[in-house]
């Protein structure tokens, strides 16, 4: 029985990671690549993706090797249903169990590489840690800077006040 | 030596110092930040937008990108009075006076992020916006989706939908519970004619559900037209009458139609085209689904059929379905009464899941339907020929239970239980107040009201479901009471 073919991943600083061509292949920037170029022996470079970030992403991977990908699916009424659906799966949230630097480093390599489920799975834990938040503290917990003058804030504040109901 | 507040206050300056390098970054990317908006709850939003510059725009198109809600948030930006309307119509918005400029600016700058507007009196929008506009201002330049719903006793006026319309609207609905008095429907000629003839409309839904009165002979001219001059962008299509169909089909099939409602029992299925891939059927009378049904229908690669109306399916039909839509993902059943007995027994539901191997979705509402007792339960099928595709996600069955269900709860559990594949969750939507009467159950996730708060039937149901597949959690939630209306 032949193995499985596999394609070689370099890190931005350098290491290289040999997987399954069907795990790298959840990454559809990978998919394109290998598509484009065609399976070569080189390794393909991530240049903004770091060894233990793509670690983390290759481990996402290997779970969901056998995950039907989202864009095969062909339902078309169930287009908007993605947004209701904050629930993350016990293994998916065991996973992004990480500090928040590892958090946002997951979300940018998801968003650079093009897996969806997992930026989904980042963005959602990112939406429940500013959930019931005030807008001070949403700002404290990534530290941005409030570019609002009070009067412009309270009015905002005050036309929005209808979504704060439920 | 430092004092522990001292130290704290360090460790938090180092904590935000390190996180301005990393979560602003993320943050900064302005698809990332909206995915993660995405996501979040209404007022949640309403924080998000007094954030910063960045995060309002975004968290603000969002919020107001779907204007479905009860308190409509725009007419608290004009000087408006609320009165209620007599007999519970709802409530009507009176001008004090003629706003400002600066309001108009600020309403406009809400109003032009919306994208969907469900429009109804219940609703507590004011159609009567678009006579206090200056004339001809458009007032949602992006709307994309209008629904609107004329409840009984209270009328909106057809004439006051035209200003809702634009050339980038997709998808109208229109719906009135009453047949519409005279002089309205008259209305809805001119409406639809210029509709027709706007300059880049490019529909994409068009549902009509209402009674056709005196119209019906003008209307399929109409309406023909209509979906002739969109015939190119159509995909979604609801005809109100039984005999519309022809004529609006027949001469102008649309080349991109993929989901269509039609009244079966007087339309040619052989007229249906056959890159529809969603069927809504609504039969007031009865159907049978027999051999006939699958001739002509096996050419068609449905994707969800959806049956409303009094269903004669029989076993052979289920059978018939099974083989003429092997791919079928979705499959919705709301069948109606018949001499006191639900027109689908439920027992059916077992072949339903076990024949379509790829079903994803699967609906069944037997709500308003006295359920026999011997159509649900002394016909289901033994224990061993239970057996569910692996592929469903998502399970839901309305129901009502009339009070001898009680004394078959146990076999009820049991069936429910044993349909259900390992692994889906289930999600229960009931509302508070019909806890003991009446139950949602539906497909990927528990999502279960305190259980004290069941009946002993439904708590006997999922404690079965519980040891049938160990594990399951069981989630506190509620339902938000609009969404009980579609399902009891």
């Amino acid at each position: 029985m032949s193995a499985a073919p596999q394609v070689t991943l370099e890190s931005s600083d350098g290491e290289k990671f040999k997987v399954d061509k069907e795990v790298a292949e959840r990454s559809v920037l990978i998919k394109n690549m290998i598509e484009d170029v065609g399976e070569s022996d080189n390794p393909i470079p991530l240049p903004n993706v770091n060894a233990s970030v793509l670690k983390k992403v290759l481990e996402y991977c290997e779970h969901h090797r056998g995950d039907p990908l989202p864009a095969a699916d062909a339902d078309p009424s169930n287009d908007d249903n993605r947004k209701r659906a904050t629930e993350i799966s016990d293994w998916d949230q065991k996973f992004i169990q990480v500090d928040q630097e590892m958090l946002f480093e997951i979300i940018l390599a998801a968003n650079y590489m093009d897996i969806k489920p997992l930026l989904d799975v980042g963005c959602k834990t990112v939406a429940n840690m500013i959930k019931g938040k005030t807008p001070e503290e949403i700002r404290k917990l990534f530290n941005i800077v409030n570019d609002f003058t009070p009067e412009e804030e309270a009015q905002i504040k005050k036309e929005n006040e209808w979504a704060e109901d439920r | 030596m430092q004092t522990t507040a001292q130290l704290d206050s360090q460790a938090v300056l180092h904590f935000n110092t390190f996180e301005r390098v990393v979560g602003t970054k993320a943050l900064t990317v302005p698809e990332i930040l909206s995915t993660i908006l995405d996501y979040a709850t209404r007022p949640t939003l309403a924080s998000a937008a007094c954030v910063s510059r960045a995060w309002s725009s975004i968290a603000l198109d969002k919020l107001w990108s779907n204007h479905d809600v009860k308190v409509l948030g725009l007419l608290q930006i004009l000087p408006l009075t609320a009165r209620d309307i007599m007999y519970n119509r709802g409530r009507e918005w009176i001008l004090q006076r003629s706003p400002t400029d600066d309001e108009w600016a600020r309403f406009n700058s809400y109003a032009s992020r919306v994208r969907s507007l469900s429009v109804s009196v219940f609703g507590g929008f004011e159609p009567r916006i678009t006579e206090w506009k200056v004339e001809n201002e458009v007032l949602f330049p992006r709307l994309r989706r209008v629904e609107w719903y004329t409840p009984p006793n209270r009328h909106l006026k057809i004439s006051q939908l035209r200003s809702f319309v634009t050339s980038g609207l997709r998808e109208l609905y229109l719906r009135w519970d009453e047949t519409l008095p005279p002089e309205e429907e008259e209305q809805t000629i001119p409406f639809l004619n210029d509709l027709a003839r706007i300059e880049g409309l490019r529909l994409e839904k068009l549902k009509l559900q209402y009674q056709v009165g005196y119209l019906s002979s003008k209307l399929p001219v109409v309406l023909a037209n209509l979906v002739a001059a969109n015939k190119d962008s159509i995909s979604t299509l609801e005809l109100p009458h039984s005999n519309l169909e022809t004529s609006v089909l027949a001469n102008h099939s649309p080349q991109n139609l993929k989901a269509l409602a039609i009244h079966i029992e007087r339309f040619q299925v052989e007229r249906v085209p056959d890159q529809i891939q969603t069927l809504v059927e609504v039969c007031p009378h009865v159907v049978y689904l027999g051999s006939g049904w699958r001739k002509a229908t096996s050419g068609w690669r449905l994707l969800s059929f959806e049956l409303r109306g009094l269903v004669r399916v029989g076993k052979e039909g289920i059978g018939e379905m099974t083989k003429a839509w092997p791919g079928l993902k979705k499959l919705g059943f709301s069948p109606g009464r018949e001499e006191g007995r639900c027109s689908f027994p439920l027992s059916f539901l077992a072949d339903i899941v076990a024949g379509f191997l790829e079903l994803k979705d699967l609906e069944a509402s037997f709500y308003q339907i006295e359920l026999a007792r011997d159509d649900l339960l002394n016909n289901l099928p033994s224990p061993a020929r239970y057996s569910c595709p692996s592929s469903l996600r998502t399970f839901r069955i309305g129901m009502s239970s009339p009070p001898e269900f009680q004394t078959h709860r146990d076999s009820m559990a049991e069936f429910l239980a044993r349909i259900l594949p390992p692994g889906l969750r289930i999600e229960s939507r009931c509302h508070p107040a019909h806890l003991e009467e009446r139950i949602m159950l539906s497909g990927r996730k528990w999502v279960v009201a305190p259980e004290e708060n069941f009946g002993p039937k439904w708590r006997a149901i999922l404690r079965r479901i519980e040891e049938l597949h160990g594990g399951v959690r069981l989630r506190v939630g509620s339902i938000p009471e609009e969404n009980d209306a579609v399902w009891f």
